[in-house]
């Protein structure tokens, strides 16, 4: 913009994931994953003016704000039968096991919850999911 | 086991808005705000305030500045320093009125902020009402049926238009609502509402923002307001035909006003904008993802700078023009609504 730099809109400085999976018995697995990210540049506004009667936002450099951080643990636990036509695992998880409100979409809002007259407001979805799988090998 | 899945499936797509806290390094710097959307018809008149963080929760006349050295020139040594009417308010104390086609240039001086400046001008705007007419109408409705032509003569270079067509109507005070509605009685005060109208011309758009964009589809012919622009008849002579419903008043014949208006490049600008912006605040709008920064014209400042020409008309449903004194338009106190 301008000729000017700006980081990249997927500009993620950091990014880590540990796994981990401890064998409680020899038919039962915990299985554990931690996902961190640090935040995606965003692209917001940083004042505020009237012209035309138009409450209006001014707009600030190019991706110079950063997003919350991304991070979250999936866990699962695994129970597992040998069979005679050969293996069956059954399998029980969650997903963001802490329910980490991780942002999809940040955007400015102007209602009566902001303690100024706009406020940011993130959208998060996929929060704590339960899973259930089961999985045969013959 | 459909039911689980619907729940899980349910569960998984759930939103949650939250408010977050997001901070941008480097701070905000404040920034003159000009504000001067001027017209032939109308005194200079500016206003000027100061923009603040987005978290500041200045109220809207705190941002209004005072004490500010306001400057207006152009051609043949036009120069005029406007002088103060009101908090933030500036107004020429010479009864100057911008001319059509004329340059204009502002440049503005407030202690504490570096000079704001800015140019525009107010378009040619050359326009003819050819007919009105009324349409069949159907004796047991409320409603009579007008069909209206005119032309358009357009300038050679980009211009962007704007139409309106109004209706004059009774008004009366709704003391339970405390606001004014349309009534049916000699007593009551003569008013514009304004009306829908039908065009099939392919110039014309419903919004600012959508104005010349190949991927706005939209079937409808129905109009609130139109914009539009040049390019389908650059630098000729376009005739365009509208058709509208009127309401039929016991009380008052059917006078009608049609607004016709050439918006200067910035101010069009503006507007689409201003209507881009307000597509991105307050929805999690995964099409406008992007901020849109507002037009300015103002170096150094934010704001407008900038001038339109309108050619109001004046028809009752005979074709015959009228005046608005003799109707006393939107003179006097609201009656209340019996």
């Amino acid at each position: 913009m301008g000729g000017d730099p700006f980081p990249d809109g997927y500009d993620r400085r950091h990014d880590v994931s540990v796994a981990a999976q401890y064998r409680l018995s020899n038919t039962r697995q915990l299985s554990a994953v931690w996902v961190f990210g640090s935040g995606y540049p965003v692209w917001v506004p940083i004042g505020r003016y009237i012209a035309d009667s138009n409450h209006l936002l001014d707009i600030g450099p190019v991706n110079s704000a950063r997003a919350p951080a991304y991070h979250r643990l999936d866990i699962s636990m695994n129970f597992t039968r040998e069979r005679s036509w050969g293996e069956r695992t059954f399998s029980i998880g969650l997903y963001n096991a802490y329910n980490r409100k991780n942002p999809m979409f940040i955007y400015p809002k102007n209602d009566a919850s902001c303690e100024s007259s706009v406020c940011f407001r993130q959208m998060s979805m996929l929060q704590l999911i339960p899973a259930i799988s089961w999985q045969w090998r013959f | 086991m459909r039911g689980w899945i619907v729940i899980l499936f349910f569960t998984a797509l759930c939103g949650c808005e939250t408010v977050v806290d997001l901070e941008v390094p480097g701070g905000y710097d404040s920034k003159l705000v000009v504000e001067s959307i001027f017209s032939p018809d109308s005194l200079w008149r500016v206003e000027i305030s100061r923009s603040v963080p987005l978290a500041d929760t200045a109220m809207q006349s705190e941002l209004l500045v005072s004490d500010a050295v306001i400057v207006i020139s152009g051609e043949n040594d036009f120069r005029d320093t406007l002088r103060q009417v009101n908090h933030g308010v500036y107004q020429t104390a010479h009864f100057h009125r911008p001319e059509q086609g004329s340059e204009y240039r502002i440049q503005v001086n407030v202690d504490g902020y570096p000079q704001a400046s800015a140019s525009s001008w107010a378009p040619w705007l050359q326009s003819e009402l050819l007919k009105v007419g009324r349409s069949e109408t159907d004796d047991s409705s409320a409603t009579e049926n007008y069909r209206i032509r005119f032309r358009l003569t357009d300038q050679p270079g980009r211009n962007y238009y704007h139409l309106d067509i109004f209706q004059v109507a009774p008004f009366c005070r709704d003391e339970t609502r405390g606001t004014r509605r349309i009534g049916d009685s000699p007593r009551y005060l003569a008013d514009y509402f304004r009306l829908i109208f039908q065009s099939n011309s392919p110039s014309l758009y419903p919004y600012p923002e959508v104005v010349d964009d190949p991927t706005f589809l939209d079937t409808e012919d129905l109009f609130w307001s139109a914009y539009f622009s040049d390019q389908l008849f650059e630098a000729t002579a376009n005739d365009f035909e509208i058709t509208f419903e009127a309401r039929a008043f016991e009380s008052i014949r059917p006078h009608f006003m049609l607004v016709l208006t050439a918006f200067s490049d910035d101010l069009f600008a503006f507007e689409r904008t201003v209507a881009l912006q307000d597509l991105f605040v307050g929805l999690p709008n995964i099409i406008q993802r992007y901020p849109v920064q507002v037009h300015t014209n103002v170096q150094n400042g934010l704001g407008i700078f900038a001038g339109y020409t309108s050619d109001t008309y004046r028809f009752d449903g005979d074709g015959n023009e009228w005046q608005e004194d003799v109707l006393g338009v939107g003179v006097g106190e609201l009656e209340p609504c019996q």
